[in-house]
């Protein structure tokens, strides 16, 4: 298979005779156009110049590129003057988004999640609040009982006076007086 | 917790595995899952009980009712049955509810963390309320609160007004956003888990609210809560991004160029940068491994 060498900007490239046709009849085409547009009908037709390797005018694009809309911007003022799209275009079939609840907590859409939450706070229901009224009315009662025993300290100090028995020193003391005596 | 100005509610563990053990193994298992079902059912309560301590007022300069904001209750756990080791954490323990004990090597400072931002539209005005921030701003708080613009920001990704459209420019409003307090504290194996001929591992803990400032240096404490995996973000604002990275990136650019050309590259030299994650514990209870709280 013979190959062709052509040199565009300093690469060598080899390509393939039938790929080579098409590219020549692409830059005899492009190189006709661009005589006929001289008004001035030059005698020889100005030299053809890629600027690109041959190789890349082989390859169609894939893909047509489209077009890049500037960005259009809607004027708070204007926009009543706008027309309303018709129905069925993509915009309009485009669900609403739900409006965000100003609530304090996020609402998180989660059954399992919820019915945790339902139980834990019947648990804080039933235990927390029931524990702390058990520690109020606890609290009360040793409050009331602390009352009362200071109420019923000096009586209770006279019983303990008068019922005091002799110490152990006390009795230790006596008998060693009595065995000196 | 009106009494002593509280928003955190402890919970004994064992109280709930008695009365529920449902409900706890549920907790237990998927903890991280339902820990805003958790809070949201505290401030259910908290305001049904004692609708007056919902709002708070955090300028105290107004006694405007517009300036009032909602407090974050918090749920503590404390007494579970089990109390692992730094070395026990595995993949199947993230977001579950465990207790790990430790001994605290660092503590950082306590800064403040944004948990919900409120966003102003720099073009129709409009606000945007309680924008969640998780994991996200709590590197550059002060910088926030210094007025320094900040690339972190999770913003909200349109703007509701219908007829502004707005996705970039918004101002972060502080007064109206909720901050709470945060620390980091670095824990070390206990001396007597460490396997023989091991090295003592380390890990992150982050404490929120008030269980900041409970551990000290040197403290042998247990920490409630669970093992998380965060995206390391602060790698990712920073406008160089990752510095060895950037260095190996600008050493193989140089010597490919080196050999005779750019040649193909990748996704890095546009721009694009790997997300790098980082484990750590979110704890929310904090006490002596005695029993006793700090």
């Amino acid at each position: 298979m013979t190959t062709y060498y052509y040199e565009s900007r300093g690469h060598n490239l080899a390509v393939e005779p039938a790929l080579k046709q098409v590219q020549f009849s692409v830059i005899n085409a492009s190189s006709r156009i661009i005589s006929s547009m001289n008004s001035d009908q030059l005698s020889s037709p100005p030299p053809f110049e890629l600027s690109l390797p041959l190789s890349a005018l082989s390859e169609p694009d894939p893909q047509p590129r489209t077009q890049i809309l500037p960005r259009r911007t809607t004027d708070a003022l204007t926009l009543d003057d706008v027309p309303s799209e018709a129905p069925g275009t993509v915009k309009a079939k485009r669900k609403k988004r739900p409006k965000i609840q100003d609530s304090d907590i996020p609402l998180v859409k989660d059954a399992v999640g919820e019915s945790v939450a339902d139980t834990f706070e019947n648990f804080l229901r039933t235990y927390v609040i029931c524990t702390n009224d058990m520690q109020y009315t606890l609290n009360d009662h040793v409050d009331s009982l602390r009352q009362l025993i200071l109420h019923l300290r000096p009586v209770l100090m006279g019983c303990y006076k008068t019922s005091r028995p002799a110490s152990r020193y006390t009795l230790i003391k006596s008998t060693r007086c009595g065995s000196t005596s | 917790m009106r009494e002593y100005e509280l928003t955190t509610l402890y919970v004994d563990f064992g109280h709930l595995l008695q009365s529920d053990d449902v409900l706890a193994d549920a907790i237990q298992k998927q903890y991280y899952r339902f820990l805003p079902f958790l809070r949201r059912a505290l401030w259910n309560l908290v305001a049904e009980h004692e609708p007056d301590y919902l709002k708070i007022n955090p300028t105290a300069a107004t006694t405007d009712s517009a300036n009032l904001q909602s407090r974050e209750f918090s749920v503590a756990f404390y007494h579970l049955p089990l109390v692992s080791g730094i070395r026990d954490l595995r993949t199947e323990k993230i977001g579950t509810l465990m207790s790990i004990s430790g001994t605290v090597t660092r503590t950082s400072e306590v800064r403040p963390e944004l948990l919900y931002g409120s966003f102003t539209c720099e073009m129709c005005n409009g606000t945007v309320n309680d924008v969640e921030q998780q994991f996200k701003y709590t590197e550059v708080c002060f910088r926030i609160l210094l007025g320094h613009p900040c690339p972190q920001i999770l913003q909200p990704s349109l703007c509701p007004n219908p007829t502004c459209g707005n996705r970039v420019a918004w101002q972060l409003q502080i007064d109206s956003s909720k901050f709470t307090d945060w620390q980091k504290v670095r824990i070390q194996e206990n001396p007597s888990e460490i396997p023989t001929g091991s090295m003592p591992r380390s890990l992150d803990v982050i404490l929120r609210g008030e269980m900041v400032e409970r551990a000290k240096a040197g403290d042998k404490c247990v920490f409630t809560g669970t093992f998380i995996v965060i995206p390391d973000v602060s790698q990712l604002g920073l406008p160089g991004g990752n510095k060895a990275e950037i260095q190996r990136e600008a050493f193989r650019s140089s010597a490919a160029a080196g050999a005779g050309g750019s040649g193909v590259t990748g996704l890095k030299s546009l721009g694009v940068r790997d997300l790098q994650y980082k484990t750590a514990f979110l704890a929310c209870m904090v006490h002596d491994a005695d029993g006793r709280v700090s």
